[in-house]
């Protein structure tokens, strides 16, 4: 059954459920991480994350010398909606999605090559140096993960012979992708930790600019935007699962769990890599990107389209 | 209370730190502790922390960060509040002289989300020059080519690096930067992400006549007593393995890796750091790349730079000099400086992890002997201070804008963190108290 015969007032809900619950489990696996790897530090994880959101909503909000004020309140909005967008057409159980899209590969790209102009905008708009810098180096390396990007994706759709998310998924019922595409997995991670700049490739909210391209926000926009950002990473989380390790299928347990218990696990690993690995400076991530990631892209996708044969 | 405020009472205190004289060491062991959430940027926070004395030259930029904050917000004074009116008068702010600033600001997190005033604020709310211009961002209107149209520096045009011509801006950055040195603040030149030029450098804490507040960090004292009178040296060891660590635990947050820097910087706070626990770090630190191929290359400066620089950014590339090497009680104990073989980022921080381990050894291999440091000369953890106030950070300025010139933003950054510079260290004739 496709969750779309049900009735719309659904599927909005179901989505934002998603998102809300996705961003309170990166948040959570956060401050574990933070504790587990300090030692020292030991803050409760599941209730910081909802006293840490409260204190972000009452701070005012702030307004800069003539901001684009359009802009300031699309970006969070607009980075939500991308997210939501692309969990969409992640299948979440067998013959469930919201919306699966006979291209729904597509959209996913889609929905990253945006994502980096709604960051751009997001630094953009308060008319503020740091913020602009951030902007300026996120977008300069966005190229660089998009491109690994698409050649992972072609890699997946090759075995299944579809761009359907729910087909990707049925052709791995004998073998996970993550074991006949074994480059493509960590690519994939790259992308995702671009995409939400996060961890090692955090080049648009680091502390080495005051914040980046939230260096000037406070409030309610900087909650909603750091809720879109975790929302997106458990949304990558998603995908990730749904295009390596088989989405929703598992045995005795219903697809959804399996499908999330995936999620969680692609989830910490991404989370634990904001605190495992050191900042990548972004023209150095320029260079790995196009002397090594990309030639990796390029043999993964020879690989699938070998395996496919 | 409301019940979203009484939820966010319970979360770490949001507060930007703002290092004053003799109060980086203190400022940077404060973000192990778990109370505070310590923030990059002066808007998410909620009380302003000044730790240490300011000077004069200070309280301007000090005030621009204060009015930064959202509301509510208030000010901690972690030494001693400026007594001219504009800050005297600022309702809610607390001044104080304990050990411990985190009690007392988390008693303002609260009091300000139980209703307490907030803090207005300090300067005026006007553009810095006249409205000159026709359109509604200033543009347009006579003689608006380049210069400051309504009160902002307009972004001309300049060549680049790739032959082609891009806007430039020219910008003012720190003195509060997080990670950046006390007192320092840079006029820049910067087209796109690349910091093409340092016009100009601004000690804002070289002035002190007007300095107001005392001293919070005791480690740094060690070594101004060592100028002039016999001191252990167990004492003096330690006080340098406690600031390296202190740098490495900011330098650590500044790069990303927010747990790594908070377990160094609970280290640092010790008052006698384990090996152990060093070494543990030591090998955490190289795995997540931060002493490898991360930093590698990065702020690579020639022997001339690093002679200016001093101390460990002088050994790390490759010389190896040290004071140490000339005093007896140093010898006896077999000391040899530990020399490096690249001048980049990396090998500055795998100097200071080295040194630590070595003034690690050292304090416990001289403390059972009594052993103590000579008067005049001492090798501080920033390089040689003579007791005529001299020392390796009179050369600094001479070639910092040469150093920090025609790089990338994070080479940029991580190369002045990584120099560790000490503008604000006790000179003779340059107290850091308020007489």
């Amino acid at each position: 059954m496709n969750v779309t015969s049900a009735p719309l007032w659904l599927s909005p809900l179901v989505v934002v459920a998603l998102l809300v619950v996705g961003a309170y489990a990166t948040a959570v696996l956060d401050v574990l991480a933070t504790v587990v790897l300090a030692r020292r530090w030991r803050p409760n994880p599941f209730t910081t994350p909802v006293f840490r959101l409260a204190a972000m909503l009452t701070r005012s909000s702030v307004r800069t010398e003539r901001p684009d004020r359009a802009l300031s309140m699309l970006a969070p909005a607009a980075y939500a909606a991308l997210i939501a967008a692309g969990l969409c057409v992640v299948p979440l159980a067998d013959g469930w999605s919201v919306a699966d899209l006979p291209a729904g590969l597509v959209l996913w790209g889609t929905v990253e090559a945006l994502l980096i102009i709604v960051v751009f905008i997001r630094g953009w708009a308060p008319n503020s140096p740091m913020a602009l810098l951030a902007a300026y180096r996120y977008t300069a390396v966005g190229l660089s993960y998009i491109l690994l990007s698409m050649f992972v994706l072609i890699a997946v759709a090759l075995p299944a012979e579809s761009l359907q998310l729910s087909t990707i998924v049925e052709s791995q019922a004998g073998l996970w992708n993550v074991v006949r595409q074994p480059l493509g997995l960590p690519l994939f991670a790259v992308v995702a930790l671009g995409a939400t700049f996060w961890g090692p490739l955090d080049l648009a909210e680091s502390g080495d600019l005051a914040g980046g391209t939230s260096a000037e926000s406070t409030g309610v926009s900087h909650a909603a935007w750091l809720v879109a950002r975790a929302g997106g990473l458990a949304a990558f989380s998603a995908m990730t699962a749904t295009a390596f390790l088989g989405g929703w299928q598992g045995p005795w347990l219903p697809g959804a769990a399996w499908l999330a218990i995936k999620t969680l696990a692609v989830l910490a690993g991404l989370v634990a890599a904001r605190q495992l690995f050191a900042r990548v400076p972004a023209e150095r991530f320029v260079s790995i990107a196009w002397t090594v990631l990309l030639p990796l892209a390029f043999l993964d996708l020879v690989i699938a389209a070998i395996g496919s044969l | 209370m409301s019940v979203l405020a009484r939820l966010a009472a319970r979360a770490p205190v949001p507060v930007f730190v703002a290092p004053g004289l003799g109060g980086s060491d203190a400022a940077r062991r404060l973000l192990g502790r778990s109370e505070l959430d310590v923030v990059t940027s002066p808007r998410h926070a909620a009380v302003l922390l000044v730790v240490g004395a300011v000077t004069s030259d200070l309280l301007g930029p000090l005030a621009q960060v204060h009015d930064q904050l959202a509301h509510p917000r208030s000010t901690v004074w972690w030494s001693g509040r400026p007594d001219e009116p504009l800050w005297a008068e600022l309702p809610g702010t607390a001044a104080l002289l304990t050990d411990d600033p985190v009690p007392v600001v988390s008693e303002r997190w609260r009091a300000l989300l139980a209703g307490d005033e907030t803090e207005p604020d300090l300067g005026a709310d006007r553009p810095a020059n006249a409205w000159e211009g026709v359109g509604p961002f200033g543009q347009g209107g006579e003689g608006m080519m380049g210069g400051t149209p309504y009160g902002r520096p307009m972004a001309m045009t300049g060549d680049d690096r790739d032959g082609l011509v891009l806007d430039q801006l020219h910008m003012r950055i720190g003195p509060f930067l997080p990670a950046f040195p006390v007192g320092l603040a840079l006029d820049v030149v910067v087209q796109g992400e690349l910091v093409q030029e340092v016009t100009s450098i601004v000690d804002l804490v070289e002035d002190r006549t007007g300095v107001r507040g005392g001293r919070i960090d005791a480690d740094d004292e060690v070594f101004t007593r060592a100028l002039t009178e016999n001191v252990p040296i167990a004492e003096l060891e330690l006080a340098r393995a406690r600031h390296h660590l202190g740098a490495l635990a900011a330098a650590l947050v500044a790069g990303g890796l927010s747990s790594l820097g908070f377990a160094v910087a609970h280290v640092a706070a010790t008052s006698r750091p384990d090996r152990r626990d060093v070494a543990r770090l030591t090998r955490r630190i190289a795995w997540s790349g931060w002493t490898g191929w991360t930093n590698a290359g990065l702020g690579m400066i020639d022997e001339a730079g690093a002679a200016a620089m001093g101390g460990p950014c002088l050994r790390a590339a490759g010389i190896g000099e040290d004071l140490r090497t000339q005093q007896a009680a140093y010898r006896q104990l077999g000391f040899a400086p530990v020399v490096g073989t690249r001048g980049d980022v990396a090998g500055r921080w795998r100097q200071r992890l080295a040194e630590v381990d070595q003034s690690l050894q050292i304090a416990a291999r001289a403390e059972p002997l009594g052993l103590v440091s000579e008067p005049g000369a001492v090798e501080a953890p920033e390089g040689n201070r003579q007791a005529d106030g001299s020392g390796d950070h009179e050369q600094v300025g001479d070639r910092l804008a040469h150093v920090l010139a025609d790089r990338d933003w994070d080479d940029f950054m991580a190369t002045i963190v990584s120099l560790d510079l000490r503008f604000d260290v006790e000179r003779a004739g340059r107290p850091l108290e308020a007489a």
